[in-house]
């Protein structure tokens, strides 16, 4: 596929300044899910297709395609071309990438077990296994969802600059929902475990102890308590703080956000937001998380990015373009969901580093407050910098011990305002929140993680 | 690609399928992306793909691929059979439905003014929503503007084959304005069938105003007060609640919010809600849902009262109730579970302005939906858009302020619904308010 690809884009000629890529993508996969104790998905996908940039006088088109055709990528093409000259004489800040940047590589993951040799019956054991352990916990138990989904893709990216890129990655993720009644009392909470690693993270897993856990928790909150509301001192587990710092801060350091004059972080580079306990980074380069990988959507090789330390905001998240416009070096963090989209800034695994407090000190560093356990997901306003956030269920905490368990709440706050007030960091670092992040109607695979923290003065929307 | 459809259908029953459908998306979709200001990047895709649905004594596979070439429909078609025949059974399911002889025919769904748009259109539509934006306001607007064409064909092997086209232009503009270190954010939008019906000078200039409107936010005080809901707030809230509270499929899982309460009082007895995919240019109208079962009108709450769960052809059969074709498929993937087309809540007594000056101390939602948290009734919502009201007259735009309640006391509470309705695009509702409702705030 490389050959097609720059024979069509050899063929070019374009001016200084102007710039073409073409990323074409080929993936297959499997979904398998099982409610209730009935199959819900069993299915089996594919995909092909190439998404093609031009720009062209300082404006972007961008055409996708399906297949892989060469006279259909030549097309394209110069589809990509026309539109781009059309955007270009409407433009008012001209889109630029770097004259000089250009990777060669080749990635190809290593598995210790391939997914893909796994026969379906397994797959369908180890769902089923997790849906009936859930399932069959309690008869307030009514309804469960266990899935296990499993994707593997070869992309190829060629540009104008010299770049010229394959690689072959893939992802699995096992899953699992129960719902909880009594009445009109309902309680949802779920689990999840998501890796780009192979088989053998899953193989470990004991599904039947995840599900009687997960049913647990859930008939537990039938009888919880309401959750207060108001402004209060809090203690997150690692998964809410995984999604803390991706709504709270990880959003508004994306590059993108911060030229469009979208983030609240525009014009804080080397100011101090935070308590010095807080160091945050964004790293697809950890093996096996969902958020990892080797080249980014425009063939980018990514890196550990130090985002803040210290509670000092130190470097963004960058494209190619980003890079360029801001003068520095990209980070490989432009990532697009399928061919069928543009890359655009995001994060891969993001985390607040490890402090120094047991799980003890952090209570007491609370003394009364509520603990939050098990994240929902949450949004941000980047421009305005106000989060909000959602948990499957927690704890009050009374004179520095967890007392009371209470139910599924959200909680939000200001970005600029809430860093500064976590008064400590724990020591258990733990990547718990394996999610997908969406921007721009594009959702990529993430994690998120950290160790637990106290945050005082949250806005807490209880009953 | 019709007869070959029909053609596929059989290839599926010789690999030993008992039943097959086949779920065909055919189009394309143009988008104009704008950031500070201005263009900065044109988009042009190709939207094509075929969904596979196979059973095989109970059993379910589905595969698709997003090529329309014949061998991949063929390879599809084998994949999806071999699932269906490894696949546990599912018990409750007993068939796909039709045939259908007669399908509605409802006006407005395609309108080749926008196939035929010149390709200078979309971006002149962009601009003039920007330039609306920022003519009368000191705004930054970011945002796109979309065309979008397709044809949505459906085959099953009990004898459902057909087809229909729609046609869209979506504008979405969300401004950002700024007064010292003051910063405030809104949105508006709009989607319709037919060139005529888009205003992308509205777009622009309420997003604009709106975002004004909201500077100067202020934190509260944690209360208990009445909230009232704008039309779009109480669209989203009470779409959610239905959603969750009277599908059919929740009522097989055990989860619906009002699973046996058919006939009974849920809500104030000026609400009648009902789903209409049968509104003419409506953006969620459709002459058939995603099994190819011709659509009708439903009447969901009347009076208050719940009077109907909505339902696909697998929760009719296993209920024993009557299918009202509310089949949708989220993905190509995804088995078509009943959803809602387009709710529309008809009007009640009250003038908007007549709620706003009964209300001592409350809240006041624009464009922000009081929706419940995943798999419970709770409700623990961010207000994105609201302004506190006080003394019968609105005070100022909030900041980090929470809405605390559940679906069942949001519904009971409700205490006045609007004569006013708006109609946007088929989506039809009236102002509500809502009596005590626990609002916890940053102050």
């Amino acid at each position: 596929m490389i050959d097609v690809c720059l024979k069509i884009l050899n063929k070019l000629e374009l001016k200084k300044g102007d710039f073409a890529d073409i990323r074409a993508q080929k993936g297959f996969g499997s979904q398998l899910a099982i409610q209730n104790g009935r199959p819900e998905k069993v299915n089996y996908e594919n995909d092909e297709g190439v998404g093609i940039r031009a720009l062209i006088d300082g404006g972007w088109g961008f055409v996708s395609i399906v297949g892989s055709k060469p006279s259909e990528i030549e097309k394209a093409l110069q589809k990509a071309i026309k539109i781009a000259k059309a955007t270009s004489k409407r433009v008012k800040e001209r889109g630029v990438m770097p004259e000089e940047f250009c990777v060669e590589g080749k990635y190809v993951t290593e598995y210790e077990i391939d997914p893909r040799e796994i026969p379906l019956e397994t797959k369908f054991k180890i769902v089923q296994d997790f849906e009936r352990a859930t399932r069959e916990y309690c008869e307030r138990i009514v309804s469960t969802n266990a899935s296990l989904g499993h994707w593997y893709q070869r992309e190829t990216i060629v540009n104008t600059l010299g770049t010229k890129v394959e690689s072959e990655f893939g992802s699995l993720n096992i899953a699992c929902m129960a719902t909880s009644r009594e009445g009109d009392t309902m309680q949802n909470v779920y689990t999840a475990k998501g890796t780009t690693s192979g088989w053998e993270e899953f193989k470990k897993l004991d599904v039947e102890e995840l599900g009687r856990n997960l049913a647990k928790r859930a008939v537990d909150l039938l009888t919880a308590k309401k959750p207060p509301s108001g402004k209060m001192d809090i203690v997150m587990d690692p998964s809410l703080v995984g999604v803390y710092v991706h709504e709270s801060f990880g959003h508004a350091e994306e590059a993108d956000s911060i030229l469009a004059k979208d983030s609240i972080l525009e014009g804080m580079n080397g100011k101090k937001l935070g308590s010095e306990q807080i160091s945050i980074y964004d790293d697809p380069t950890i093996p096996g998380l969902r958020g990892s990988y080797c080249y980014d959507s425009e063939g980018t090789k990514t890196s550990k990015r130090e985002l803040m330390k210290n509670g000092v905001q130190i470097g963004y998240l960058h494209s190619l373009e980003t890079a360029e416009k801001m003068g520095v070096e990209p980070n490989g963090a432009a990532r697009a969901m399928s061919f069928n989209f543009r890359p655009i800034v995001r994060m891969g695994n993001t985390y607040i580093d490890a402090g120094e407090y047991s799980f003890e000190e952090l209570l007491e560093s609370i003394n009364n407050g509520i603990y939050l356990e098990h994240s929902y997901g949450g949004h941000v306003d980047t421009a305005k910098g106000e989060f909000y956030f959602m948990a499957q269920g927690g704890r009050l905490i009374k004179n520095g011990e967890l007392t009371d368990l209470i139910q599924n709440v959200s909680m939000s706050g200001l970005c600029l305002e809430v860093l500064d007030r976590t008064v400590a960091v724990g020591k258990d670092l733990r990547f718990d929140f394996p999610g997908s992040c969406g921007k721009s109607s594009q959702w990529v695979p993430v994690h998120a993680g950290g160790p637990p923290i106290a945050v005082k003065e949250i806005v807490v929307g209880g009953q | 690609m019709d007869e070959f459809c029909k053609k596929a259908i059989k290839y599926g029953l010789k690999k030993k399928a008992d039943q097959i459908e086949l779920f065909v998306l055919k189009g394309y979709t143009d988008v104009v992306q704008l950031e500070k200001n201005a263009i900065f990047a044109s988009e042009s895709k190709t939207i094509t793909g075929i969904g596979i649905r196979a059973y095989t004594k109970n059993g379910v596979g589905m595969a698709t691929t997003s090529s329309l070439e014949h061998s991949a429909i063929k390879d599809v078609i084998s994949k999806a059979v071999t699932l269906s025949k490894l696949s546990p059974p599912d018990d409750l399911f007993s068939s796909l439905p039709g045939p259908y002889e007669k399908y509605p025919s409802i006006d407005g769904l395609y309108d080749e003014a926008i196939t035929n748009m010149p390709d200078d259109d979309l971006p002149e539509m962009a601009i003039e929503a920007i330039d609306c934006a920022t003519e009368k306001h000191d705004v930054i607007v970011m945002g796109n503007f979309k065309r979008l064409i397709v044809t949505e064909s459906i085959f099953n092997s009990m004898g459902v084959e057909t087809s229909q086209s729609f046609s869209s232009l979506t504008g979405v503009i969300f401004a950002k304005a700024e007064k010292k270190d003051d910063i405030a954010t809104s949105w508006d939008y709009q989607k319709v069938r037919t060139k005529d019906e888009f205003s992308p000078k509205r777009i622009g200039s309420e997003a604009a105003k709106n975002a004004i409107s909201l500077l100067g936010s202020k934190k509260i005080k944690s209360a208990e007060i009445p909230v009232i809901l704008d039309n779009r707030s109480t669209h989203d809230t009470i779409s959610s609640i239905i959603a969750d509270g009277l599908d059919a499929y929740e009522v097989i899982l055990g989860t619906a919010y009002f699973k046996d309460r058919l006939g009974e009082q849920i809500t104030h007895e000026n609400i009648t809600v009902k789903d209409n995919p049968l509104y003419p240019s409506g953006v969620g109208s459709a002459s058939f849902d995603d099994e190819g079962v011709p659509h009708k009108a439903l009447t969901l709450i009347e009076d208050g009262i719940a009077k109907a769960y909505f339902s696909n052809s697998y929760c009719a059969n296993v209920l024993g109730i009557e299918n009202t074709a509310h089949a949708q498929k989220n993905s190509l993937s995804s088995k078509p579970h009943p959803d809602l087309t387009q709710i529309q809540i008809e009007p009640g007594t009250w003038g908007i302005d007549e709620m706003i000056e009964e209300t001592k101390v409350g809240l006041l939602l624009k464009d922000s939906a009081l929706e419940p948290t995943v798999g419970s009734p709770n409700i623990s919502i961010l207000v994105d858009q609201g302004f506190l009201i006080k003394n019968g007259e609105i005070s100022h735009p909030l900041k980090e302020t929470m809405v605390g309640t559940n679906i069942f006391e949001l519904l009971k509470n409700i205490d006045a619904v609007s004569k006013k309705t708006v109609n946007e695009s088929g989506y039809i509702s009236p102002t509500i308010r809502v009596a005590k409702t626990k609002v916890a705030g940053g102050k």
